[in-house]
């Protein structure tokens, strides 16, 4: 074969080849952190894992899935995680939305308004809660000063070690950090609406109510559902601001799934039985997931 | 009935009610980090509490940057820590990012989809399932409580959502301009160093700023792979200090301050970007 053939072969396949040259390297990093980490974790919970005597890690089967049955903390922390998700998923929606609306307005200032409500979100984490900490502190809080001195409540409240008000007090820190996100990302679906259609609602005698019924609100459908999705995705998955408030307690109040978890795995030491929890999330977590990409295709075929 | 103009100013002035409302949800408790940053310690554990510092001082901020030797907190050394950790992170990331990107957004090869979808679903993967196998990874590989392992596990958070992000931004650029490079002699390779990669510029600095914002607020990673506190960072500095007996509220305040004002900046700055970006990567495909 001539030279000039070998060159042709050579550049076709290196055309061919191109792609995969450049995903591989992303492709390699994902596969070393993220799934030989899943692939193991699922291999791990059919396991009785010893840190300390790896040699001796005896095969139990679905031991440690039929244990969750009886164990109470278990059980405790998936009845805290459905609450969590559930409260925060929804309130965090409803404000987003009211403030979404509000924002869309067309009055002086609302651009000032907009930059100033990313803050909770572009706070991090761990700063939100200590804030929060300092705010809701029995003696010197500001919480309970103001509330005293309005007279919503007479004797000063222990939020955060009274076992009743630490999971409503982890939500509130969910939820004030949470919410800017959602109302703009509805913000952007609501600037999408084409200004015709409310006047042509308009045109039809419809009022506010019902152009936010009839107009806004389907129009809205797709974002609202991505939206609820990763929302919930999420929060399943949310660790920090429980964590750094109450480590779970006072009294496993406030130990939802992940905390668990955690604790399982790295207090306990136990990595098996650990294990074996973070695949149930992983199947609810899958089952969110298959839903968002049918979601994501319907979009896409529009 | 009511007339059209009455109705506009009722509707006009709930609207602005919402809104001071929505600003002092938002403003109250980011007000008293700031205020009780400037507060003598006295002023902190006093009640009523004090909204503003009757006498204003530097005094935590001082001590939060002094060495932990001398009774301060460390603080320089936590924020190095941060600084490294997410700059490797964000610059792997972009690296690896952009030339995964790329290729999904102009080629349609084998695996294309599903290598697209695999991006999605590790995008919602919880961390804590991934925890245990990479501590242990980690552990054999000797990364436990070193900065450059953190950045390695951190790229597990960033690199599907970044790479994601990217390819939106890709897919907005015409493939008409890849061709019209080639035509023009250049390779595939060429053209996207010399035509895409500076079109897709404001994209790849905001996947950058994404990737570094995620790994400079990260606590859970930071927390189950560092040890000792030299190599602590600032979000875990400051999340660790939660158990202990005495808090020093001053210098977290301070520090919470001083690791909060750059990010709200950088999303002041690049929020139309973010938004944009944010908006694309999560409701189209």
């Amino acid at each position: 074969m001539s030279k000039k053939g070998i060159k042709l072969i050579n550049n076709k396949i290196r055309k061919k080849s191109l792609p995969y040259v450049l995903v591989l390297p992303m492709v390699v990093m994902m596969t070393i952190v993220i799934l030989y980490p899943v692939i193991k974790t699922v291999g791990m919970s059919f396991f009785e894992n010893y840190l300390a005597r790896p040699s001796v890690n005896p095969f139990v089967g679905l031991k440690h899935y039929l244990n969750f049955f009886d164990n109470k903390y278990f059980i405790n922390s998936i009845i805290i995680t459905i609450k969590y998700v559930a409260i925060t998923v929804l309130l965090r929606f409803v404000i987003g939305l009211i403030a979404a609306l509000l924002l869309n307005e067309n009055v002086k200032g609302v651009g000032i308004v907009r930059s100033i409500v990313v803050i909770p979100w572009a706070m991090p984490v761990v700063v939100v809660c200590l804030l929060f900490v300092q705010m809701f502190d029995f003696q010197y809080g500001i919480f309970n000063y103001m509330l005293t001195s309005i007279g919503i409540i007479k004797e000063p409240v222990k939020w955060l070690s009274d076992k009743n008000l630490a999971l409503p007090v982890a939500m509130f820190v969910n939820i004030w950090k949470g919410w800017p996100w959602v109302a703009i990302m509805l913000l952007a679906g609501l600037q999408g609406i084409q200004k015709e259609q409310y006047e042509a609602a308009e045109i039809d005698g419809a009022g506010y109510f019902k152009q936010f019924w009839y107009v806004t609100l389907p129009t809205l459908k797709p974002v609202t559902l991505t939206v609820f999705i990763l929302l919930m995705v999420w929060t399943i998955k949310d660790f920090d601001i429980v964590y750094v408030l109450n480590k779970g307690g006072p009294a496993h109040a406030t130990e939802h799934i992940t905390i668990f978890i955690y604790q399982k795995a790295f207090e306990a030491l136990r990595m098996g039985e650990a294990s074996a929890a973070g695949v149930l999330v992983l199947i609810v977590t899958m089952i969110f997931t298959i839903f968002y990409l049918r979601l994501l295709d319907r979009t896409d075929n529009e | 009935m009511m007339s059209f103009k009455k109705h506009k100013i009722v509707r006009k002035t709930i609207v602005y009610i919402g809104l001071v409302l929505l600003c002092s949800f938002v403003l109250i408790p980011f007000f008293w980090m700031i205020s009780s940053s400037f507060k003598p310690r006295a002023e902190i554990f006093t009640y009523p509490p004090v909204w503003i510092p009757r006498q204003p001082t530097f005094d935590a901020f001082i001590n939060l940057i002094r060495e932990k030797p001398y009774g301060g907190f460390g603080f320089g050394k936590f924020l190095s820590n941060t600084m490294i950790v997410s700059f490797f992170t964000a610059v792997i990331t972009v690296i690896l990012a952009s030339f995964a990107s790329y290729s999904l957004s102009r080629f349609r090869f084998r695996g294309n989809s599903s290598l697209r979808y695999m991006i999605i679903f590790s995008q919602l993967l919880p961390g804590s399932l991934i925890l245990i196998p990479l501590y242990l990874l980690m552990r054999d590989l000797k990364l436990i409580d070193n900065l450059m392992g953190l950045v390695f596990a951190y790229t597990s958070l960033t690199l599907p959502y970044c790479t994601y992000l990217l390819k939106g931004y890709f897919d907005s650029i015409p493939i008409g301009i890849d061709e019209a490079a080639k035509v023009d002699g250049c390779s595939p390779v060429g053209a996207l160093f010399h035509v895409v990669f500076p079109l897709a510029a404001p994209g790849i600095v905001v996947t950058f700023t994404q990737a570094l914002i995620l790994s400079w607020n990260e606590f859970m990673f930071a927390l189950t792979f560092l040890n000792s506190y030299e190599n602590w960072t600032v979000p875990l500095a400051l999340g660790s200090s939660r158990g202990q007996y005495l808090i020093d509220w001053g210098y977290l305040f301070a520090g919470s301050v001083l690791i909060t004002i750059p990010i709200v900046i950088i999303f002041l700055l690049l929020q139309k970007y973010i938004v944009q970006g944010l908006v694309s990567g999560a409701v189209k495909g």
